[in-house]
C-alpha cells in the first residue's frame, strides 16, 4: 500500500514517500534492498508518484506509465496526466498518483484517484490511511502550536514521516525514506545520512548490580 | 566515537543523489553490508543492485557505468566520520539514533 505525502510549505514543495513493495498475498524481502522508488523525478519541473496497487497478474503499472512518460522528451503535463489518468483506470483504480509540476513560480499540485483528478489543496497524501493518520497527528503535535519557518516546517515533515515508518503497527509503509523538494526552482532528491548506532558498554561489580539497561537518544540534525 | 559495525546490530543508510545536470538518481549505500542500490527512472525502472563494495567505489561505478555523477556522504565506520562528497547541496539531513546497551562485566 505505502504512503505519500505531498505538501506546498510557503513558497515550495516537498514531497515524502516510503519505498515498500507489496503485492496482493505476496510480501517482498526486506524493504531497503527489494523496494521501489515510489517518487519520481520526471524532468527538472515534473515529479510523479504513486501508491497502491503496483503489481497484478505480471502487471505492474506505474511501469507502464513511466515508460510511456519517459518515452517522450518534456511531455507536455496534460499528456502526463492523460496516460496517468488511464493507468489508473487499467489499475481498476487501486493505483493512485500525484502529480507535482512547477511553471515558472506556479506550482501545482495534482491527485489522481478513483478516475477523477482533484486540485487546489495545498497537502494531497495517498496510501495507507492508518500511516497518514500517525503522520498527521506526529506533524501537527510538532508544528501547530510553534511559529516555525518554512525550514522547520519541512524538517518537522520529514521526522513525523520517520516516525510512521518506524511505527510497529503501520506494516504497509516501511523503508526507505524518500524526500523531494523544488526550493531552488526545479526538483531534487533530498541527501543525508540515516545512522543507528548500537554501543555496548560494561560496568564493573562495583558500579551497578544492574543486569541490562538501554538508554536511547535521538538528535535530529537538519543542515542547510 | 566509532558509527558501529553489523556485529552490534548498527546500521546506516547514505542517501546520495545526483549532481546537477545528470540523470535524476537516488542511490542508498548500506556502510555495515558494505552494498547499495542504484534508483535511476530515467536509466532503468529497475533498481540496480551492487554488491561488495566500499561507498567510494559504489560512487565511482555508478559514475563510470551509468554516467551519472552523485554527491553525498562517504562514512568512515571505524572513526566515526562522515566526508561530503561532491558539490555544495541545498539541503540535506543528518539523522542518527545511539543505543547504549550495557552490561556487568566478568571481573571479580
Amino acid at each position: 500500500m505505502s504512503l505519500v505525502v505531498a505538501k506546498k510549505i510557503d513558497n515550495y514543495l516537498q514531497i515524502v514517500s516510503d519505498s515498500k513493495l507489496t503485492a496482493e498475498e505476496q510480501i517482498y524481502g526486506n524493504p531497503f534492498l527489494f523496494g521501489t522508488l515510489k517518487t519520481i523525478i520526471t524532468s527538472v519541473n515534473t515529479c510523479i508518484s504513486f501508491a497502491g496497487l503496483v503489481e497484478k497478474d505480471g502487471i505492474n503499472y506505474p511501469k507502464i506509465a513511466f515508460e510511456k512518460i519517459f518515452d517522450t522528451e518534456s511531455m507536455p503535463l496534460t499528456d502526463i496526466l492523460e496516460i496517468l489518468t488511464d493507468v489508473q483506470k487499467q489499475s481498476k483504480y487501486e493505483t493512485d498518483f500525484i502529480v507535482a509540476h512547477q511553471n515558472d513560480d506556479i506550482i501545482r499540485l495534482i491527485k489522481i484517484q478513483n478516475g477523477q483528478l482533484y486540485e487546489g489543496y495545498d497537502t494531497f497524501w495517498i496510501g495507507d490511511i492508518d500511516g497518514f493518520n500517525v503522520f498527521q497527528t506526529e506533524f501537527l503535535n510538532k508544528s501547530s502550536d510553534k511559529d516555525l519557518t518554512g525550514e522547520e516546517k519541512s524538517s518537522v515533515m520529514f521526522d513525523a514521516f520517520t516516525q510512521v515508518i518506524n511505527n510497529a503497527t503501520v506494516k504497509s509503509v516501511d523503508g526507505l525514506l524518500v524526500s523531494i523538494f523544488n526550493k531552488n526552482g526545479y526538483f531534487e532528491y533530498l541527501e543525508g545520512i540515516n545512522l543507528d548506532i548500537h554501543k555496548k558498554t560494561t560496568i564493573k561489580p562495583k558500579q551497578s548490580k544492574a543486569k541490562s539497561c538501554l538508554l536511547g537518544k535521538q538528535k535530529m540534525v537538519p543542515l542547510v | 566515537m566509532p558509527f558501529g559495525e553489523a556485529e552490534d546490530g548498527s546500521f546506516g543508510i547514505a542517501y546520495f543523489t545526483n549532481e546537477k545536470d545528470n540523470p535524476f538518481a537516488i542511490a542508498t549505500y548500506f556502510p555495515q553490508g558494505r552494498m547499495g542500490v542504484l534508483y535511476a527512472p530515467q536509466l532503468s525502472l529497475e533498481r540496480i543492485l551492487i554488491k561488495d563494495v566500499s561507498d567510494e567505489e559504489f560512487v565511482k561505478i555508478i559514475k563510470e557505468k551509468y554516467k551519472t555523477e552523485l554527491s553525498g556522504f562517504i562514512i568512515d565506520l571505524k572513526r566515526g566520520q562522515a566526508r561530503y562528497l561532491g558539490k555544495t547541496r541545498a539541503r540535506f539531513k543528518v539523522n542518527y539514533n545511539i543505543q547504549y546497551t550495557t552490561s556487568p562485566s566478568n571481573e571479580k
